[in-house]
């Protein structure tokens, strides 16, 4: 393990050595000084929090993300190349030892410099919190919508496996079905719809959502919802809110005119979650046109309760950053032991850009012709949809969420993210890579006369 | 030998520098002549923009979709707050095309705006609209006529229209801003001040000797209200407009002229929290030169006339109701002489109450009760106001509806089932209602007299 250390502290001093970190701590500090104060919010307070999380830890990740990719593929390439790994292999170490060296030299520099970037981040949002003098009304959507970690909770699913079963046998039985008809896709079609309908909110009648307060709090709970409606126009419609069990004396009512396909919220007592913590929702469609509310199954109400402090969020945003560039840095050191300089970093932009793409390529996944059509696709279509699969599949391990996105909007970045990131990520990941890595290095020729 | 070597690399790369200077200005000059580029070329431009659009080259356009594939994704999510900057981002690394602007500033001042509950939050998004392209895209393209066509619909359909539920709220805080900058309707052009101004022109981009130019164009209007701005800014864009950009911002000004005869007066009452937008009589006649001119310049396009039509049919009945008979008279001659119809060949009066019988032919007996009783009310809080014409306007068409009303039902079990109250009694019930929502005495005395 000292060897493995030494190396890593020279891979650290070599950097300091080589103005890599000076460089980047001075990029770091003008994308948190100078960024807020070039960047447009909405015109609201939480706008501006929101934009300074966002884009100032986006462009530390960016800069650190690039400077890691780089530094990791360098990191063996550059000495292979210029001859001063003979000076290494020579010594008593193993492979091994000097692929985890570099890797660790990486983790820690990027621990240090996220540290700093992410202390100073923090302490200037406080800064300049602290030197507005905002309303009590900002204060408290700060403290209990923005600075703070909440749980996002969806609804219990309803159930319509057995309709959507019943009805595909019916269907079948009096063949409406036609032979091309795939029965997976028009059983998948038959849930959809019921989904939907059961999801969907007529004039004058009510639509029940139960959701599953994981832990017990005293914050007020805040509902989320957003929907469409079956009018072309967007004008507002009429609602009711009703939170708590129906035979309770002190339900929770509140009569909304929300605009639909905005995102609306409001805030229901948190006394009000029921002894097995359960807490019944009723929306009441009173809108005087007749129009149908529609909610998304999945996403359409959902309770927002709260976690833990902002400071802990922050925290794990952090680390799950950290995981992510430390899985970087085991790629690029991995192809810099496989390939020179160049053609490492481009390898390794590339794996990041397709692992960056998965939502794109899953879209790309489910078009079955590219150049035929959908009646008759060509061969060339058929390559290019295994292509697609092929990447989606290989990359899909490696997608992940940015922890910036809930970070920004007080939702909660959670210690089983930050743990699966690292266990799978860095542990699995990073072993299997090391593992490669090292297999390769052990194999790689270095004394080749050039 | 090197150091020579590097004299001469540099004496080379000094004299091209110098060649490309010189060529700069034919180039410009070129450009301008075979009208490839609208407005000038970008000079003092900051330096983000000046990078985007010179040193990114081709890739801008990539990264200007993935910018908005972003932008669609968080508007999707309802996360907005990235908007302005991914607008302002998109626009700069396209300057020179123009949708890219029309398309932001319409998506924030219609779709996003309109996703909020709350008027506030909904014009924070219609502002944003009007400074993209009022303080940005106009910068970088200052001989486009459609941007001035864009910020122009803002004023005229989404500000001062009424298809957004909210648009009191919208002329409310405009007609607020707008008195705060002129200290009343319309600026006082012989006594402004130099901060005024400067003001006018910084933040508002309003130039005061064009407004007066407008103003005595088409006005006196109210600058408070979003029409004159419509007016101003489709002005502005027909010094170069050519084709059907220039019928647009035609329309745009006649629309607009109609839009301030029928509602652009300001009866503002702070006592009383009153804000309405009523008509204004003054520019009645030049709106109608707006449409004669429009239908002089555009023979072939029908609908010119027919919204002239629909603007002399709507005058008539406008002037009938605030008691100025004779030019109800007169215009109504006018529509009669352009547009021959069976409807038009009786009289004024006739043709008044027969617009009114048509809609009251099929009215219930609420419908008709709400509709003296409100003319009522207006009849008596303008009288409330001090406006007796309007008044009498008001009062006279309650009247008429009463009657033109009863006339089908004067038999006495219909009378009884779906008559009305007598219009005395209707009268003074309006007149207490009114009397009652009053708060102050003054106002109050005059409805005891």
């Amino acid at each position: 393990m000292r060897k493995i250390f030494a190396i890593a502290g020279l891979a650290i001093r070599s950097a300091i050595r080589s103005l890599v970190v000076v460089v980047l701590l001075a990029l770091l500090l003008i994308a948190i000084i100078a960024l807020p104060l070039t960047i447009k919010g909405d015109g609201t307070l939480t706008g501006a929090v929101q934009v300074l999380l966002r884009y100032t830890l986006g462009a530390v990740n960016i800069i650190l993300s690039i400077a890691t990719l780089w530094a990791g593929c360098a990191a063996i390439a550059t000495e292979v190349q210029e001859h001063q790994v003979h000076l290494l292999v020579t010594k008593p170490v193993t492979r091994a030892q000097l692929w985890l060296g570099k890797w660790l030299g990486l983790l820690a520099l990027n621990a240090v410099l996220l540290a700093i970037a992410g202390g100073m981040t923090y302490g200037l949002l406080h800064w300049h919190l602290n030197r507005q003098s905002l309303s009590v009304n900002d204060r408290t959507t700060l403290r209990e919508e923005l600075l703070v970690a909440r749980r996002v909770v969806n609804a219990e699913q309803i159930s319509v496996e057995a309709d959507a079963q019943r009805i595909f046998a019916e269907q079948r039985r009096t063949r409406t079905l036609t032979k091309e008809a795939r029965p997976d896709q028009v059983l998948a079609a038959i849930r959809q719809t019921l989904l939907q309908q059961a999801h969907s909110l007529p004039p004058n009648l009510m639509l029940r959502h139960v959701f599953r307060v994981p832990t017990a709090t005293t914050r007020p709970l805040v509902l989320r919802y957003k929907f469409t409606s079956s009018q072309t126009d967007k004008n507002p419609v009429a609602c009711v809110w009703l939170a708590g069990a129906p035979e309770r004396p002190d339900r929770f009512q509140r009569p909304e005119l929300a605009a639909p396909a905005g995102i609306h919220t409001l805030q229901v007592p948190a006394l009000l979650v029921a002894a097995d913590g359960t807490l019944t929702v009723d929306i009441a469609n009173v809108n005087p046109e007749p129009v149908t509310m529609v909610f998304a199954p999945a996403d359409g109400v959902q309770l927002l309760v709260y976690e833990s402090s902002f400071a802990a969020n922050f925290f794990r945003c952090l680390l799950v950053m950290l995981g992510e560039l430390t899985f970087l840095g085991a790629l690029s050191v991995t192809l810099g032991s496989l390939f020179s300089l160049p053609v490492a970093a481009l390898t390794t932009a590339y794996a990041v850009m397709l692992m960056n793409i998965g939502s794109y390529l899953q879209i790309l996944t489910q078009e079955t012709f590219i150049i035929g059509s959908a009646a008759k696709s060509n061969t060339f279509d058929l390559v290019i949809h295994f292509l697609y699969v092929g990447l989606y599949w290989l990359t899909k391990p490696f997608q992940t969420a940015s922890p910036l996105e809930p970070l920004a909007v007080g939702e909660l970045v959670s210690w089983s993210w930050a743990a699966g990131v690292w266990g799978w990520q860095v542990l699995v990941i990073g072993g299997i890579l090391a593992a490669v890595g090292t297999w390769i290095f052990n194999r790689r020729e270095l004394g080749l006369p050039t | 030998m090197k150091r020579n070597t590097t004299i001469w690399l540099l004496l080379i790369a000094g004299i091209c520098f110098w060649q490309a200077g010189r060529l700069q200005r034919p180039l410009v000059q070129m450009r301008r002549e075979l009208r490839l580029t609208t407005g000038e070329p970008l000079e003092n431009t900051p330096p983000l923009v000046a990078f985007t659009t010179v040193a990114m080259g081709g890739f801008r356009g990539v990264i200007a979709d993935l910018l908005w594939l972003r932008a669609s994704g968080l508007q999707e999510d309802g996360k907005y707050f990235e908007l302005v900057q991914l607008a302002d981002w998109i626009t700069k690394l396209e300057p020179r095309m123009k949708q890219v602007w029309a398309f932001h500033a319409w998506n924030m001042a219609y779709n996003v705006s309109v996703l909020f509950n709350n008027p506030t939050d909904r014009w924070r998004w219609i502002h944003q609209g009007i400074t993209l392209l009022r303080d940005e895209g106009l910068r970088y393209n200052p001989g486009e006529p459609n941007l001035y066509w864009q910020l122009g619909w803002i004023y005229q359909h989404k500000i001062s229209g009424n298809s957004d539920q909210m648009n009191i709220y919208y002329k409310r805080w405009w007609a607020d801003e707008m008195a705060t900058l002129f200290g009343g309707p319309r600026p006082d052009y012989l006594h402004l001040t130099g901060s005024q101004i400067q003001r006018m022109k910084d933040v508002y981009k309003l130039d005061s000797s064009l407004m007066q130019q407008i103003d005595r164009e088409y006005g006196p209007l109210d600058w408070r209200l979003p029409q004159a701005h419509a007016i101003y800014w489709a002005w502005r864009g027909k010094k170069f407009a050519t084709g059907f950009d220039t019928l647009q911002l035609e329309r745009m000004i006649f629309q607009s002229m109609a839009d301030a005869a029928m509602e652009g007066e300001l009866f503002i009452n702070r006592s009383e929290q009153v804000f309405i937008p009523g008509p204004n009589l003054a520019v009645f006649e030049k709106a109608r030169k707006a449409y004669e001119k429009a239908i002089a310049e555009n023979p072939g396009e029908t609908s010119i006339q027919s919204g002239h039509r629909n603007f002399l049919r709507t005058a008539v009945m406008m002037l009938f109701t605030h008691h100025r008979l004779a030019e109800a008279r007169d215009v109504f001659a006018d529509l009669r002489r352009r547009y021959p119809t069976p409807e038009f060949e009786q009289g004024v009066e006739p043709f008044v109450y027969s617009s009114l019988t048509t809609l009251l032919r099929n009215i219930s007996q609420r419908e008709a009760t709400g509709l003296v009783l409100g003319s009522l009310q207006q009849s008596w809080f303008w009288l409330a106001m001090g406006d007796e014409d309007r008044a009498q306007g008001f009062q006279q068409l309650a009247r008429t509806v009463w009657r033109e009303y009863m006339k089908t039902r004067n038999a006495p079990d219909i009378k009884e089932r779906a008559g009305l109250a007598p219009i005395e009694q209707l009268s003074e019930q309006a007149r207490s209602m009114v009397k009652e929502s009053l708060t102050t005495s003054e106002a109050k005395a005059k409805l005891a007299q």
